[in-house]
């Protein structure tokens, strides 16, 4: 089978070599931050915005990974360009971006770091029936990170919290998707989306206090203002999203997921809204891919075949 | 002992070090989502080993991960790495990942469990010349996980929050980080608990914190030898006002500080009361008691 070219510690090499050294701390201690981005039609999606994000994150926790934003772009992009060849069978890609802190017993000690950057289908599988049914969304009782233990605006490995929150989901709904609130009850996000919900025809999604700065939620502000659709942050609590008439989910791979239940109860009519769809189909016309059409035509071949990158 | 010749357990193999690795996709990388327990061999003993397991396992139970091995196999293969590594005073590391879930599947239940063990040559948080003076300690701005995002009882490989705390401390010249929880409670350092001394008693945070082995020692033997401890929630006044402070760590045991945040704590020494607890966890570690042996007789 072939194998998707990587990009790790300063060479070319086939994904199947990117592996981590337990002993780096990007594994013992979740001392890593990362990003991923994707592609339509092979062509990166505001990839500059996903860079300057990591490098926010580096900076945050004071790890330089030795490369310059501008040789990491070029890198990301040269992982498409290499790739490009095995796309065609599953669509588009993912692009991870990587940075541990590096191996060394004491964080101050510790490096170099390894920097990684590969391509991993998309997993259209996860999502694709999601845009016809909905999202089921849970609110879960473990809270988002403190910024004043971990600014969750730090895309990082030190996420046990999330998969925590997963499993608590599952409890209440077995198609369930996490959805966080901090200390003071506020909404705040998913586990690596953001959450969005529509209020007579305005969209309202949490302050970035204590949420990731997503791409994909900045990209809803621009169709917003496109569409002529209001969009305003605020603190929400979950009364507003049970009464909300929409709600969605915005995320990298999947765009924008309608959310139509909440523990389990029915968000507005219980189906995907008009504002979802309209935002859905901006976008799509945006970056040339029917987003859903793709996502439903790739789905079924991903789980017929054994995946590559994974 | 060079790196080299030093072996990992992995998943049911024993590897060069150097040859150990994990996926990227594994959950236990990717999110931190896994639990470890740190033990220490002194003189070919591994300290508690039992109280380590069963920490453990509580830390698995918490976390809905389950281990590969029963606890009997398991401690078979800590007291194994560690005899192949050939170390007689050895820092060992536990950790069970929940693993990589199948391609496409978001349902962390399908995930399957990784083991690891590996065992490095043992190290002291503090350095030897400070054993002697007295550490340096700042408490940082950054705070201690609270309990409802993921408590710190779990010991988990979430944990970026303590290498900042970390960095932050060093940058400023410390020589560790106290963190304090969101209501300025007084919690712990990255990989050791806190007690003060104040007239003759020793206080030790009881909340929001890793329940520490070398921690429960303290109490055990301060049990043995009518020495005064208690639990109390203390502030960052609580450190600066103490007689002395001493930090507790299976990377280190019983160690003391001569300063936080530039205020001298006591006379500025290490104290008698650090000393009678450094001396008796020490005449333990050196006794036959609460040992499982590493190298056969």
């Amino acid at each position: 089978m072939p194998d998707y070219t990587a990009y790790f510690c300063g060479q070319w090499v086939p994904f199947s070599q990117v592996r981590i050294d337990p002993l780096d701390r990007g594994f013992l201690v979740g001392d890593c931050v990362f990003d991923v981005a994707r592609t339509f039609h092979g062509k990166s999606f505001r990839m500059r915005e996903h860079v300057d994000r990591l490098y926010r994150s580096l900076r945050y926790v004071r790890i330089d990974p030795g490369l310059s934003p501008d040789e990491l772009e070029r890198i990301s992009e040269e992982v498409i360009t290499r790739n490009e060849v095995l796309r065609e069978e599953v669509g588009d890609y993912q692009i991870w971006q990587f940075v541990t802190r590096g191996r060394g017993r004491w964080a101050h000690k510790a490096g170099p770091p390894a920097v990684g950057v590969c391509v991993r289908q998309i997993g259209f599988s996860r999502f694709a029936d999601l845009y016809a049914t909905g999202a089921h969304g849970v609110i879960v009782r473990t809270r988002s990170f403190s910024p004043d233990a971990l600014d969750p605006k730090v895309k990082n490995f030190s996420r046990m919290n999330f998969n925590m929150a997963e499993l608590e989901a599952s409890d209440v709904d077995p198609e369930g998707w996490p959805i966080l609130t901090d200390s003071r009850g506020n909404l705040t996000e998913g586990v690596g989306y953001n959450l969005f919900l529509v209020t007579r025809g305005t969209i309202r999604t949490p302050g970035d206090r204590g949420v990731l700065q997503g791409v994909s939620r900045a990209m809803i502000f621009d169709l917003g203002r496109e569409l002529g659709i209001p969009v305003v942050e605020e603190d929400l609590q979950p009364y507003d999203l049970y009464t909300a008439d929409e709600a969605f989910f915005t995320s990298t791979s999947p765009c924008v997921l309608p959310v139509t239940r909440v523990d389990r109860r029915p968000v507005g009519a219980g189906t995907p809204g008009p504002i979802v769809a309209r935002l859905l189909g901006a976008w799509s016309e945006i970056v040339g891919v029917d987003i859903v059409a793709q996502a439903r035509h790739y789905a079924p071949l991903e789980q017929l075949e054994s995946p590559r990158g994974s | 002992m060079s790196a080299e010749s030093l072996v990992v357990y992995l998943n049911g193999e024993y590897v060069p070090r150097n040859q150990a690795r994990i996926s990227i996709f594994d959950v236990g990388f990717l999110r931190g989502d896994a639990v470890f327990d740190t033990t220490s061999a002194w003189n070919g003993r591994i300290f508690k080993l039992p109280a380590h397991l069963e920490r453990l396992e509580l830390s698995l139970r918490a976390a809905r991960i389950r281990c590969p091995l029963p606890p009997k196999a398991l401690a078979d293969v800590i007291v194994e790495t560690t005899r192949r590594c050939g170390l007689r005073n050895a820092y060992i590391q536990t950790i069970v990942t929940r693993g990589e879930p199948p391609f496409g599947v978001r349902d962390l239940t399908q995930c399957r469990p990784g083991l690891m063990v590996f065992a490095i040559p043992y190290a002291w948080i503090l350095g030897p010349e400070q054993m002697k003076t007295g550490g340096r300690a700042m408490i940082v701005s950054t705070r201690a996980m609270p309990v409802q995002c993921l408590d710190p009882k779990i010991k988990s490989l979430s944990r970026q929050h303590f290498d900042l705390a970390t960095l932050q401390g060093k940058s400023a010249g410390a020589d560790v980080a106290i963190m304090l929880d969101l209501d300025g409670r007084v919690t712990e350092g990255p990989g050791f608990n806190v007690f003060v001394v104040k007239g003759g008693a020793m206080y030790s945070p009881p909340e929001g914190i890793l329940m520490g082995i070398t921690r429960q020692t303290v109490f055990e033997l301060a049990a043995e030898h009518g020495l005064p401890v208690h639990e109390a929630q203390l502030t960052a006044y609580d450190l600066y006002a103490a007689d002395e402070v001493f930090l507790t760590s299976t990377a280190g045991g019983i160690m003391p500080l001569a300063e936080i945040d530039g205020r001298a704590i006591g006379d500025g020494q290490p104290g008698p009361v650090f000393r009678k607890v450094h001396d008796l966890y020490w005449a333990l570690r050196e006794s036959d008691r609460d040992g499982t042996p590493v190298f056969p007789a």
